[in-house]
């Protein structure tokens, strides 16, 4: 059967890329026909640029969650409860002046950071030591991660940060966006991990079988623990972002990230069952989500139009996987 | 009635994409016939089954059931002239009874709109006595044997009115007894009529069971005919196109020790188990199921510790309480089941290659890509891995092959002990003798070898001592003398 292992080997374009590249020229050719005027501006161009970094960066997290066989839903909880905390230490610690502001905002994204971490290495932990199903304990841990979130504020959002700390979001350099940069370091140290690091190989492996995983003495609850770990710290980076961005933290920010992080992992060639994907095609996928909402966005369709029409793509894009698999395995 | 053709198979031809999986295949299965059909793994076994079901249709040949030209045949109307295949996962439901498992398939089939439970019972039950098992009709399947599970699926294929029965490796996770009891229940569907088929290379099971046997290679078939024309040189002549000359393997002497096990113990799965392995000691482990012979596999890779008793390894007193500890002292581990445990179907060989030694690649903070290719060529090389690249999925290699993938897995740790669980289950004659050799290889190094097993011939062959466990104790440990009729007769305590 050596022809059939031959035929295997050759590397085949990747479909998911393919598709999304398809779907970005669509969208172009969508918006040349009818609004050619404000679709291809510099400032559109731009205002596209400002927003993606923060869900940008949620799908990365919900890719290597994916990735190792799980999920992490509670993403946007913990985005909003860092977001909270930084806002609430840039808020107590800045003078009125604006006194204070380096080491206020140099501790508020520590704290983000770390709390991101802690939230993510306990759900990992429920996870991993009790068994029970990513999807639960995420779900769960979004509600807990709200709640904290919510009893912090009380309710209300907490607003008017200092102008350094809405400038890590809004502000620029030449043009160029300071979050773009964000985005870019993100990606490349999330590539790097999860090629070049025995961690993130062993993402890949527990996705894959995490029996095998288990009986090439890989240790699997650790790592499980770090993956939601590292998903969680994303998370917190999102809320310095968010929080920024928005010049207020509350616990109900961006809660339409959680469909659109999944559309847009699946999208990018995560396979929903794990062990599959790629930084590339996710964020890829990043950025042909911006391209339509903001397209959607200039053609005055409102938000639970948006959340509707991502729904959709979302089960279109489950959909294409199934065909993928299915004429993988007819190949094999 | 002996003589009558059911089914006959003339040129059969199947390419997928370029590849002749089956060249022109006759076969022709007279009624009532016990038939086995052996071959090596990528054979085209598997095709052939799937061309006879329905499943596939061939690109050329004629079928022809029961005197019946058939044209584009689907599944179901194979179904419909009794062709009923038992693949080696039995296509059982879990989460149902016994009795649905029986029953359900053919209510179905009857475009039944409402369930009658009274019914299913009824038909579970007839089923059951036409087969002669006795299972009781309302436990789950989950909760059933391997061995009954599969007796269902027979149950249900008798119930759906099969006049060839097709049975694909039916007897790899059975044990002796097992066997027997199916051999028993296949005989007596023989003698109501209706064929069956065998997929098996096991030659002693084959002898014990067909009347008469189709080998086939590269597919075509070699050779057919009455079991009475084939020996163990034929046989594996025309299964793997060359002379295999099967030798005992006998190490020369030599007092180096390189793990001793005293009064290794734990509770409810084996006790005071000891034994010395020297350097260049091939030690067989066996039993039957339950008898503690993979649970010691498992205590000396930390997957279920011992609870008391003592190792060492090349002389230094070791505890082994974890996967961790185990791999901290240099054991390696091939476990009994390849597929959910032993690999990463999905990923190339050259992640699975490296998967259990990562860490020795990690480079100034990065994993070093080309230095994990360069080990997996060599892997590929040197055990003979038939594959183009380091790319491809495992899951597009032969069980053989795969079974190497994990071997090298594990001699790319650079192991001092070496567990192997089975390491031929499902590997084909030719590539069983190549893992053998690296095992004799490995031992002449000085690598402790642990082949635990119930394929006695391969133990007598390929062990040059062997530990049997009987009920979670050991009852002797033996030197390859011993032939594989008297071994199988203490295995069972007679």
């Amino acid at each position: 059967m050596n022809n059939k292992e031959k035929a295997v080997g050759r590397r085949m374009p990747d479909t998911h890329i393919m598709t999304i590249l398809g779907l970005m020229v669509l969208v172009i050719i969508m918006m040349l026909i009818f609004q050619p005027g404000n679709y291809f501006t510099l400032m559109n161009l731009r205002s596209m640029i400002y927003q993606f970094p923060e869900y940008g960066i949620l799908s990365l997290g919900m890719m290597a969650c994916m990735i190792a066989g799980g999920i992490d839903l509670s993403l946007v909880g913990i985005m909003n409860f860092t977001g909270v905390l930084a806002a609430l230490i840039v808020k107590n610690m800045v003078t009125e002046e604006g006194g204070m502001a380096a080491p206020a905002i140099i501790l508020a994204v520590i704290v983000a950071l770390a709390v991101g971490g802690l939230c993510g290495a306990f759900n990992g932990f429920i996870i991993g030591y009790f068994n029970i199903p990513a999807m639960l304990v995420t779900l769960c841990g979004l509600q807990l991660y709200k709640g904290l979130a919510y009893g912090i504020t009380g309710g209300p959002a907490i607003n008017g940060m200092c102008d350094p700390f809405k400038e890590i979001a809004n502000g620029s350099i030449a043009g160029i966006p300071y979050a773009l940069f964000i985005f870019i370091v993100v990606v490349l140290i999330v590539s790097f991990v999860m090629k070049s690091t025995v961690f993130g190989n062993e993402i890949y492996f527990l996705g894959s079988n995490a029996q095998a995983a288990k009986y090439s003495g890989i240790n699997t609850l650790k790592v499980t623990v770090m993956t939601h770990m590292f998903s969680g710290i994303l998370g917190g980076c999102s809320g310095i972002l968010i929080t920024s961005h928005l010049n207020s933290a509350k616990s109900s920010n961006g809660e339409t990230y959680t469909l659109l992080s999944l559309l847009i992992v699946v999208l990018g060639g995560v396979h929903p069952d794990g062990g599959k994907g790629r930084v590339m095609g996710v964020v890829l996928a990043t950025i042909l989500l911006q391209m339509i909402a903001n397209a959607l966005g200039l053609m005055h369709i409102d938000d639970n139009t948006k959340t509707f029409i991502n729904g959709c793509m979302l089960v279109a894009a489950l959909l294409l996987d199934v065909y993928l698999d299915k004429r993988a395995a007819k190949r094999a | 009635m002996a003589d009558e053709v059911f089914l006959k198979l003339v040129g059969i031809k199947k390419s997928f994409g370029g590849v002749h999986a089956l060249q022109g295949v006759d076969l022709e299965i007279r009624k009532g016939e016990i038939h086995c059909l052996a071959g090596e793994n990528g054979c085209g076994k598997s095709t052939l089954i799937k061309a006879i079901s329905g499943v596939h249709i061939p690109d050329e040949g004629s079928i022809r059931i029961d005197g019946e030209e058939m044209k584009n045949m689907k599944p179901m109307d194979a179904i419909n002239r009794g062709i009923q295949v038992i693949y080696q996962d039995f296509a059982v439901f879990p989460n149902l009874t016994v009795a649905e498992n029986i029953a359900l398939n053919g209510e179905l089939k009857d475009g039944v709109k409402r369930v009658s439970w009274r019914q299913i019972h009824k038909v579970a039950a007839e089923a059951m006595a036409r087969v002669g098992v006795k299972i009781d009709p309302d436990i789950r399947l989950e909760r059933l044997s391997v061995a009954n599970k599969q007796l269902v699926a027979i149950c249900r294929a008798i119930m759906n009115d099969a006049r060839l029965l097709i049975l694909d490796e039916p007897t790899t996770a059975l044990t002796a007894r097992e066997v027997e009891s199916l051999w028993d229940i296949i005989r007596s569907l023989k003698e109501k009529g209706i064929a069956i088929m065998i997929v098996n290379h096991k030659l002693d099971e084959i002898y014990q069971i067909a009347d008469r046997l189709t080998i086939l290679r590269n597919g075509s078939n070699i050779s057919t005919g009455a079991i009475s024309e084939y020996d163990q040189e034929r046989f594996t002549k025309d299964m793997t196109g060359r002379d295999i000359v099967q030798q005992k393997y006998q190490p020369a002497e030599n007092k180096e020790e390189v793990l001793k096990v005293e009064n290794l113990t734990r509770q409810g799965s084996f006790e005071n188990v000891s034994f010395t392995l020297y350097k260049g000691d091939v030690l067989g482990i066996t039993g039957l199921l339950g008898s503690g012979r993979g649970e010691i596999g498992e205590a000396l890779f930390g997957l279920a510790p011992a609870q008391s008793g003592k190792i060492w390894l090349n002389g230094k007193e070791i505890s082994i309480q974890s996967v961790s500890d185990a791999i901290r002292n240099e054991i390696g581990y091939v476990p009994e089941d390849r597929l959910t445990q032993g690999l990463f179907m999905d990923r190339s060989i050259r992640d699975n290659t490296i998967a259990a030694s990562i860490r020795s690649y990690l480079k100034r903070g990065k994993l070093d890509e080309r230095e994990m290719e360069e080990a997996t060529e060599r892997w590929i090389r040197e055990i003979d891995i038939k594959a183009p690249s380091t790319r491809p999925p495992v899951r597009t290699l032969s069980g053989g092959n795969a079974q190497k993938v994990v071997i090298a897995k594990w001699l790319n740790t650079d192991p001092k002990l070496f567990i192997l669980d089975g390491p031929t289950v499902g590997v084909d004659i030719g590539a069983k003798a190549e893992i053998h050799s690296i095992l004799h290889d490995l031992a002449s190094r000085g690598i402790g070898i642990i082949v635990i097993s119930d394929d006695l011939p391969e133990l007598v062959q390929n062990c040059n001592r062997i530990l049997v466990m009987k009920d979670g104790r050991p009852s002797g440990i033996l030197d390859n003398s011993i032939d594989e009729v008297s071994l199988g007769k203490m295995l069972i305590g007679a």
